[in-house]
């Protein structure tokens, strides 16, 4: 069994060849240990295994195709899970609630007496994920700094902070555009057009938020219980 | 067999073996999926790392795979274990690849003709 010394070399030969992300770090900090044991088993040092494994993992370049690859695939997975919230809800027994949800939005829309007032409603909602994954990716950072974390960096952190900001621009960016007058906004209800594109909007942008909200939960539990502790 | 020569016929069926593997077992981590190749192939066909864990990645960002990490010596350990659909998936592509290597058989052993 590796000493706490040794899985730290470990882990400092890892971001030197440029792992940044917790999630690739702790698979390969187990791989590298497990087939060093192997060798040092066989009569091997531990600063040759150390090389050596490294080199059939094709050295620094193979390891960051891992991480690139593992990158694709977390925002795949994301994509994935957004399938499966939509999918969630528009079946039964969620069915009949989801549908209660949208002709309530339908109705507000329709009462909104500005478009002003809505887009207002939406960069309300919409910053609450983005306001919760910047205080969860303090948390992580928190951790680090304390070692409790071998890691400052998460793959499931980062990519839910891209695209809770992404949610979060569709209502900001028009709200800034009106905040510095380069364009003003009808004061008048709106017309049964701009009502469907709102009410579309609307809805879109609740459904990301309901499921950023589940994806956070996972990763906050995540983060309540730091899985290495490597000095 | 050497590993260079095999690593290109290997590509396409190593998410096939992981599934497989994944079959037999409850839970794998990604050393044990190597080692248990060597294992079973008498170290013939070795599973590079480099393909091997971008492979567990895809198959579990497709639903196919699903983890859950345990502190093992001191370090987090990633366990795979194959998901609902994963049950499903795993034997329409296994079956899929038997009846392509009984084919690829047929041809390869083809008699001279005279």
């Amino acid at each position: 069994m590796l000493t706490p010394t040794q899985l730290t070399t470990i882990s400092q030969y890892l971001k030197k060849s440029g792992i940044i992300y917790e999630e690739v770090h702790d698979e390969l900090v187990d791989h590298f240990a497990n087939a060093i044991e192997a060798q040092m088993a066989n009569q091997a040092s531990f600063d040759e295994a150390l090389v050596d494994v490294g080199r059939q993992f094709g050295c620094r370049q193979g390891l960051t195709y891992i991480q690139s690859k593992q990158a694709q695939a977390t925002n795949k997975q994301y994509n994935q899970s957004l399938i499966q919230y939509a999918r969630q809800l528009i079946r039964w027994p969620n069915f009949p609630v989801t549908a209660i949800l949208v002709w309530l939005i339908y109705t507000l829309v329709r009462l909104a007496p500005t478009m002003l007032t809505i887009t207002y409603t939406i960069l309300v909602i919409s910053v609450v994920p983005f306001l919760i994954v910047v205080i969860l990716l303090g948390k992580h950072l928190g951790q680090y700094m304390r070692h409790k974390r071998p890691v400052a960096w998460s793959l499931e952190g980062g990519t839910l902070f891209s695209r809770s900001f992404a949610t979060l621009s569709i209502s900001v960016y028009p709200s800034l555009l009106v905040y510095f007058g380069w364009i003003t906004p009808k004061q008048t209800p709106l017309t049964a057009g701009e009502q469907t594109i709102f009410f579309v909007l609307s809805c879109l942008t609740l459904f990301l938020v309901y499921a950023q909200l589940n994806m956070l939960i996972r990763y906050a539990k995540s983060i309540d219980k730091p899985l290495t502790r490597l000095s | 067999m050497n590993t260079s020569s095999n690593s290109s016929l290997l590509k396409g069926s190593l998410s096939v073996m992981i599934l497989r593997l994944l079959e037999d077992r409850e839970k794998m981590y990604g050393y044990e999926i190597t080692q248990k190749v060597k294992d079973l192939t008498a170290g013939e066909m070795t599973i590079t790392e480099g393909a091997l864990y971008p492979a567990l990645h895809k198959l579990e960002a497709d639903g196919l795979l699903t983890t859950e990490t345990q502190i093992v010596d001191g370090r987090a350990r990633k366990y795979y274990s194959l998901t609902k659909t994963g049950h499903t998936e795993a034997a329409g592509r296994i079956a899929e690849l038997a009846a392509f290597l009984e084919n690829l058989n047929l041809v390869l052993k083809l008699k001279p003709s005279l």
